[in-house]
């Protein structure tokens, strides 16, 4: 591991958004928060990170909707994305989130800290 | 004979000759005497002609001898009075004797014409009283054979009752033979005695009896129905000498009229406490009959008009199946009746009456109660519809609820167990041993928590019938090792040995995760009820089209009504047991659950205080039926 990854955590619990950033910082890891899917898109114009944690079931813009902007964005590419979710079961209309490349993992809450920190090194 | 000549009648032929004879030498004297003593003054050949027409009449054209003799004696006579000499008076002579010549052959000649034509109507007449006579034979022959040949009995009884005459019909019938009976009393053949008296004074009286039904008695002593006709026999003069009659017997017509009467009764019998209304009406309409529902329900309406008494119309209804049916078809339809404000289900067809008409033959169903009924079930039926509706909604809001409450739950979960694990792993300092047994007990509830919530969801889809199974080629020896290495550290802490005995077994199409959840479980109870340094025994077999899996405990046991609710939801045979071995009572439900999606059974033998056998078997060749989406967990 030569760099620090920068990882950004999207999910609207500060709670989690915290505990999440704890975790992986303590892990050597770079974060970014951002507590719904605006606020995503808007720091991923400042910075792109290596890892996207996205929470599926959030207020504002839907899952749906920040994967087709980042999609849509070739500087956005090279992003992993691991899904974040505390719904385990994915309705029809959500099962083709999994289909785009860039969506290597999927977390089901509440997960403990090794199932996390393996996701993340998978992506190397 | 009276169309004779009048002289024919004259029988003897001598007399006729001497006559003749008489009447000649008479005329030969009187022309010996007249022409010789009285010289010919008078006219007397007149009398020639007396022996002339009887000659004529008698011995037909013969007569001419006669004129020829009597003229020869005239013509002599003359002659020799004229002294041979051919004087006028000798060719008057020979003048009349031409004459009598001519009258002789005239008569003759007429008499024998006459005598030929009566001659040929006598031969006629003779003739035809031959004919009639061998015509009469004939009949009396016919007639005879007839009554020989009759299987009907033919008797002639006296006015005193004794037998005369007796046929070989009557033989035939009666057993007796002719020459045993005849001369003797005709009353013992009557099985009542005064039966004879009473045929032959009803004889006398009506003077002929057709028809008359009777029993009479065999030689034998069987009794015999009989039909008899009789007749009185008259003589010349008109005075009965006795009857004639003719008996035919009919016992087998009398047997099968008494079994077409007790079948008829029984039929009626049948018809008339029919609970259904049966009704038969002829081709123009008129009731023949009704039973005695009908009669009770709309009056009885027999020989009367259908439309006009039933239906107030003067023509027949428009609706009435009669036209159709009596062509030979079946209707079949409902009937609401206004009179009786009741509805019938009516089975029409068709009845061969024995002259070739065709009647209806109607059966009334009354169905007014079901009709209700059906109402009544419609009625029942939209209100169930709309409560399935609200059930509808009731279980999709339960849905909706338990994702939420799930989503709900896990969101606190998740910071919660990433704090308590940073804190476990030293993150926040480090802990000291007290600390860190207290992380532990949170971090273990925490975990149970997450199962309970995981159990109700797995649970509430599977009643939603929601379960998403994802079908794979998949070996369930693997799953089933697999399961045993998940379960070990706790097999180990209770000191139990997992033996397993796994025979090879084809590859099956089901979701391994799924199945590997089932055995854990299992295992996991096995486990969990067995009693300390006890072995569980995990065993896999094929039993023909199905993989079979069972799993023996020598544990606690199962008692016979627990069995029955082992597998429903929320069951831990009673609550202590769920907090003394930590389960949520939703496992075998699940497991339930998971093998009915696989087409398979699952199921328990056990015996209280004896230990548990679980099974689950599943076919083989299970088609995969990816409809559902894939479970991810």
């Amino acid at each position: 591991m030569g760099e620090r990854k920068t990882i950004m955590i999207v999910d609207d619990e500060p709670d989690v958004l915290l505990s999440v950033g704890q975790i992986l910082e303590a892990n050597n890891y770079r974060t970014i928060k951002a507590k719904d899917g605006h606020e995503c898109l808007e720091k991923l114009k400042e910075e792109i990170p290596d890892v996207l944690l996205l929470d599926i079931m959030m207020p504002g813009l839907t899952s749906r909707e920040i994967l087709n902007a980042i999609e849509k964005d070739s500087r956005f590419a090279g992003i992993k994305i691991i899904f974040l979710t505390a719904v385990h079961m994915l309705e029809a209309e959500e099962e083709d989130l999994l289909a785009l490349k860039q969506v290597v993992d999927f977390i089901g809450k509440p997960f403990t800290m090794r199932e996390l920190l393996d996701a993340i090194e998978k992506t190397d | 004979m009276e169309n004779r000549h009048l002289f024919a009648g004259i029988p003897r032929e001598k007399m006729k000759s001497l006559i003749l004879l008489i009447a000649i030498l008479a005329c030969v004297i009187l022309d010996v005497y007249v022409t010789f003593i009285m010289g010919k003054e008078i006219v007397y050949t007149h009398f020639f002609y007396i022996p002339l027409i009887l000659a004529g009449v008698w011995y037909h054209t013969r007569a001419i001898y006669v004129a020829i003799f009597l003229g020869a004696v005239h013509v002599l006579t003359t002659f020799i009075h004229t002294d041979f000499g051919f004087s006028i008076v000798t060719l008057e002579a020979v003048q009349r004797a031409f004459v009598f010549l001519a009258a002789a052959y005239f008569v003759g000649f007429v008499s024998r014409e006459h005598a030929k034509s009566l001659l040929q109507e006598e031969k006629r007449r003779v003739e035809e009283v031959r004919k009639s006579e061998g015509k009469l034979k004939e009949t009396r022959d016919y007639l005879n054979n007839i009554i020989a040949s009759s299987a009907d009995t033919i008797t002639v009884v006296d006015m005193k009752g004794i037998v005369r005459d007796w046929n070989k019909g009557a033989e035939g019938i009666m057993g007796y033979r002719a020459d045993e009976v005849v001369g003797t009393s005709n009353r013992k053949f009557f099985a009542d005695p005064e039966e004879a008296d009473r045929i032959m004074e009803l004889v006398q009286k009506e003077g002929e009896i057709r028809d008359y039904r009777t029993i009479v008695l065999r030689k034998d002593g069987k009794p015999i129905h009989i039909s008899m006709s009789a007749a009185v026999l008259k003589d010349k003069k008109g005075v009965p000498i006795g009857t004639v009659r003719v008996s035919r017997d009919i016992t087998k017509v009398v047997e099968l009229e008494a079994r077409i009467k007790a079948e008829r009764d029984n039929l009626n019998l049948i018809l008339e406490s029919m609970v259904d209304g049966v009704y038969v009406v002829s081709e123009d309409y008129k009731v023949e009959f009704m039973n005695k529902v009908l009669r009770h329900e709309f009056g009885n309406r027999v020989g009367d008009i259908c439309y006009k008494v039933f239906h107030n119309r003067e023509k027949p209804c428009p609706l009435c199946k009669l036209p159709e049916v009596t062509k030979g078809k079946t209707a079949r339809w409902e009937w609401y009746s206004r009179g009786v404000n009741k509805t019938y289900d009516l089975i029409e067809t068709p009845l061969k009456n024995v002259d070739g008409t065709v009647s209806k033959l109607t059966i009334f169903r009354d169905i007014t109660e079901r009709k209700k009924a059906e109402e009544e079930i419609r009625k029942l039926n939209r209100e169930l519809e709309l409560k399935v509706v609200d059930l509808e909604e009731v279980t999709r809001m339960k849905s909706v609820f338990l994702s939420l409450t799930s989503h709900e739950l896990r969101t606190p979960l998740t910071p919660m167990q990433a704090q308590l694990q940073m804190l476990q792993e030293g993150y926040m300092g480090r802990l000291n041993k007290k600390q860190e047994d207290s992380i532990a007990v949170i971090l273990r509830n925490l975990t149970r928590l997450d199962k309970l919530i995981n159990d109700i969801l797995d649970i509430s889809r599977i009643e939603a019938g929601r379960i998403k199974i994802s079908f794979e080629s998949m070996s369930l020896n693997d799953t089933v090792k697999e399961a045993i290495k998940m379960q070990e550290p706790f097999a180990k802490k209770k000191n139990v040995k997992i033996r397993a005995r796994l025979a090879e077994l084809p590859t099956i199409i089901g979701d391994a995760e799924r199945l590997r959840q089932v055995i854990s479980n299992l295992l996991n109870n096995a486990i969990k009820f067995s009693k300390k340094y006890a072995d569980v025994v995990v065993e896999t077999m094929q039993v023909e089209e199905n993989v079979l899996f069972c799993i023996t405990d020598d544990g606690i046991g199962i008692s016979k009504t627990d069995k029955e609710k082992l597998f429903k939801p929320f069951s831990q045979i009673n609550s202590s047991m769920g907090r003394e071995h930590g389960g949520t009572g939703l496992g075998l439900a699940i497991a339930k659950g998971i093998i009915q999606a696989h087409s398979g059974k699952i199921w328990v033998e056990s015996e209280l205080g004896k230990g548990s056998t679980f099974y689950f078997s599943i076919p083989i060749k299970q088609k995969i039926t990816e409809k559902e989406v894939p479970y991810i967990g």
